[in-house]
């Protein structure tokens, strides 16, 4: 059948009408493909193989056509430097001379926060590794400000990594393949950095429109920010590293405020990718929400992991001196300190964790060994004299750690504790005030053993001190210790007990938790003679050191 | 079926612009700052779409508009199918609009591509604040419009260069 022959071949379809078809069938694809997109959100997965064959692609070609303008921009630098020389040379000499005075107050600053730091038990992030990277592309359009960096997940690059210039925070990394990474800038419209302003630590949300000046928005309280106030990132979501350099504060002619970014200040060229993880990342939210709930009986605990580790091990319960239950403060100490180092990002979420694993999550430095069962033996006595908890079995056993925490940071935990450990300093405040200098663990070892029966009392006193604070501090402990044995001490945690380092960390540790629930003063002169928890020494030899 | 009207191919009318604006893409994404000043970023697909509209109706132009569309996403590493749409909404107007720009003058053709490429930054925004709940800063869109309305010469220069090539749909 021939051509004319077929009955449809007088039918024409105008070719108007075709590519009309044709038109509203893309138009369908692209709104598809804009329905589904992903772009911005911190999963890898969300990325895209597309985006990601078409970066791999892009970023050697990319690559090739900015080298010749970086070479053009290394030698204009070179005739600018070899004709500025001498100005440059007055301008650097200036700049050091300044950089003098700044270096002595930082020399001194650091000595300062470092004593800070150990006594307060303070956690700082631990350095963050990083990856050097050069852009190769960069789209600056109203709708995407996105970058390309020549370091991929060859490199150990991860979606949302947080990337900085040599002067402050760029973006952070949407997508990565291998040798390239996607990289979306403050001022992407779809960028929202979680801020604070350092002046005032007033939190706010930077918002990318896609202009230079990203927005400030959702700044709180009164006259937050000030012009030229400086930006950092505040960490809150854990996505971004807590302090990292954004910018200064400006009034945007719209009246807003915004923020003139630190890395506009000289061409984004090279990046270093921080491999930062989100410590959203690192735990497994689903077994979180599994987790039962802490028992009521320690609500000490809860505000004690403030920087939980995220594998505080279990204190096994050691039998002690014909106690069944008695808890032993074992190689736990050490064993927290160190995992509360390795993770302090995760101290909110593993604090949770911790809470239904471990009653004790306090995983600071100076956290006690006994950290998951006293809590259980310390709810004991701290129920009402009703009982004489102690000789029984772990109750005697947990209350005596309790009640060293108590004394000498002064930070009785329970209510009734607190009462009785004021009052007792009270009658005997010379003493107190001894053995807020000493250990906490060795004074309460001390006591128990006096007062309450002997075979709980060793036990209990033995987990918390090294030998250098147990001379310093058995005898003045002695007194507040039976005091606080008899106040159902036990109910404040056995954290301050052990420290978790011998000498590294004072005994006060486990004071910056307690010390909020007390009126007591906290010890002054934290720094010396941390007990340890490591050496566990029974009461008896505390007691026969010459007190200092 | 683009070359249906004899001297009109479609490598040359379609592939030969949809390369160059690739190239030239590519070219202009490079981190280049000259006295501080980064370079303008133009939206080189504009000008084939509104040119290919222009020349003829074709079924392979719209699908040329929507890869450089989704090639733009991707490159510049926007919301997937944002160009594409904006670039295809651009050329459906131009291609029913066709009758009456046809033997109009330059100026009323430069105004027409000023027209479009507005709609087309329209879309863009109108999709952009969907998508992420923020209006992207005007000036900023109208600094991308204003180097886009620039590439009007070498739309104008493929028009000449085709308009006659199939004279079905003068």
């Amino acid at each position: 059948m021939s051509f004319r022959d077929n009955p449809l071949g007088e039918i024409k379809v105008p070719l108007t009408w075709t590519a009309g078809v044709a038109v509203i069938v893309a138009i369908v694809v692209a709104i598809t493909l804009l329905a589904t997109d992903r772009r911005g959100v911190i999963q890898a997965e969300a990325y895209g193989v597309t985006r990601k064959a078409a970066d791999a692609v892009a970023t050697p070609v990319g690559g090739v056509l900015s080298t010749p303008v970086r070479w053009v921009g290394d030698g204009v630098d070179t005739v600018r430097s070899y004709f500025f020389a001498i100005s440059e040379n007055r301008r650097l000499k200036a700049e050091l001379e300044e950089a003098h005075e700044w270096r002595d107050a930082a020399l001194a600053l650091r000595n300062t926060n470092e004593r800070y730091r150990v006594l307060l038990g303070l956690k700082t992030d631990p350095p963050i590794p990083m990856v050097s990277a050069r852009i190769v592309t960069d789209a600056r359009g109203p709708f995407a400000n996105t970058r390309l960096a020549n370091a991929g997940s060859e490199m150990g690059v991860k979606t949302g990594y947080p990337v900085m210039s040599e002067n402050g925070l760029v973006g952070r990394v949407i997508g990565v393949t291998t040798g390239a990474s996607r990289v979306l800038l403050l001022t992407d419209v779809a960028s929202r950095t979680p801020v604070m302003i350092d002046r005032t630590n007033a939190r706010a949300i930077l918002t990318g429109d896609s202009g230079p000046n990203p927005r400030l928005d959702y700044l709180r309280g009164q006259n937050p920010v000030r012009s030229g106030d400086r930006v950092v990132t505040s960490g809150d979501g854990g996505v971004l590293p807590r302090g990292l350099p954004v910018g200064v504060a400006a009034k945007g002619l719209d009246g807003r405020w915004r923020v003139v970014l630190s890395s506009d200040a000289a061409p984004v060229d090279f990046v270093r990718i921080l491999k930062f993880e989100d410590f959203s990342q690192l735990v497994d939210l689903k077994r979180l929400d599994e987790i039962s709930v802490p028992p009521p009986s320690m609500p000490v605990n809860a505000s004690v992991g403030v920087t939980a580790g995220a594998g505080v091990p279990k204190p096994a319960p050691a039998p002690a001196a014909g106690l069944a239950a008695a808890p032993k403060p074992t190689a736990a100490p050490a064993a927290s300190a160190s995992v509360s180092s390795v993770a302090p990002k995760a101290a909110g979420a593993v604090a949770q964790k911790l809470a239904g694993a471990a009653p004790a999550p306090a995983a600071s430095k100076t956290a006690p060994a006994t950290t998951s069962k006293p809590p259980v033996a310390s709810a004991k006595p701290a129920s009402p004299p009703t009982t004489p908890a102690a000789p029984k079995s772990a109750t005697g056993a947990a209350a005596k750690p309790a009640a060293t925490a108590a004394k000498p940071n002064g930070t009785p935990t329970t209510a009734s504790a607190a009462s009785k450990a004021a009052s007792k300093p009270s009658a005997e405040p010379a003493k107190a005030t001894e053995a807020t200098k000493a250990s906490a663990a060795p004074k309460a070892a001390s006591e128990p053993a006096t007062k309450s029966t002997a075979s709980p009392a060793k036990p209990a006193t033995a987990p918390a001190t090294s030998k250098a604070t147990t001379s310093a501090t058995s005898k003045p402990a002695a007194k507040p210790a039976a005091s606080s044995t008899n106040a159902t001490a036990p109910a404040a945690k056995p954290a301050s007990a052990p420290a978790a380092k011998a000498g590294s960390t004072p005994p006060s540790k486990s004071a910056t938790t307690a010390a909020k629930a007390t009126p007591q003063p906290v010890p002054t002169d934290r720094t010396s003679a941390p007990p340890s928890a490591k050496t566990a020494t029974p009461a008896k030899k505390k007691t026969e050191e010459p007190p200092q | 079926m683009s070359g249906a009207g004899g001297n009109l191919l479609a490598w040359q009318w379609i592939g030969v612009p949809f390369a160059a604006c690739i190239f030239w893409t590519i070219l202009f994404a490079v981190p280049l700052r000259v006295f501080g000043l980064h370079l303008p970023e133009p939206v080189f697909a504009v000008w084939p779409a509104f040119a290919w509209a222009m020349i003829r109706p074709s079924i392979i132009a719209p699908v040329a508009v929507l890869l450089l569309g989704l090639f733009l996403d991707i490159f510049w590493g926007g919301p997937f199918g944002l160009w594409a749409l904006s670039l295809l909404v651009a050329y459906g107007v131009v291609l029913s609009a066709r009758s009456m720009m046809i033997g109009q003058s330059d100026v009323a053709l430069v105004i027409w591509y000023a027209v479009v490429t507005a709609l087309a930054f329209a879309v863009g925004t109108l999709v952009t604040m969907i998508k992420t709940q923020a209006i992207p800063n005007l000036y900023s869109v109208l600094w991308q419009f204003a180097a886009t309305i620039v590439l009007y010469p070498f739309a104008q220069r493929l028009i000449e260069r085709f308009e006659d090539a199939d004279v079905r749909f003068r």
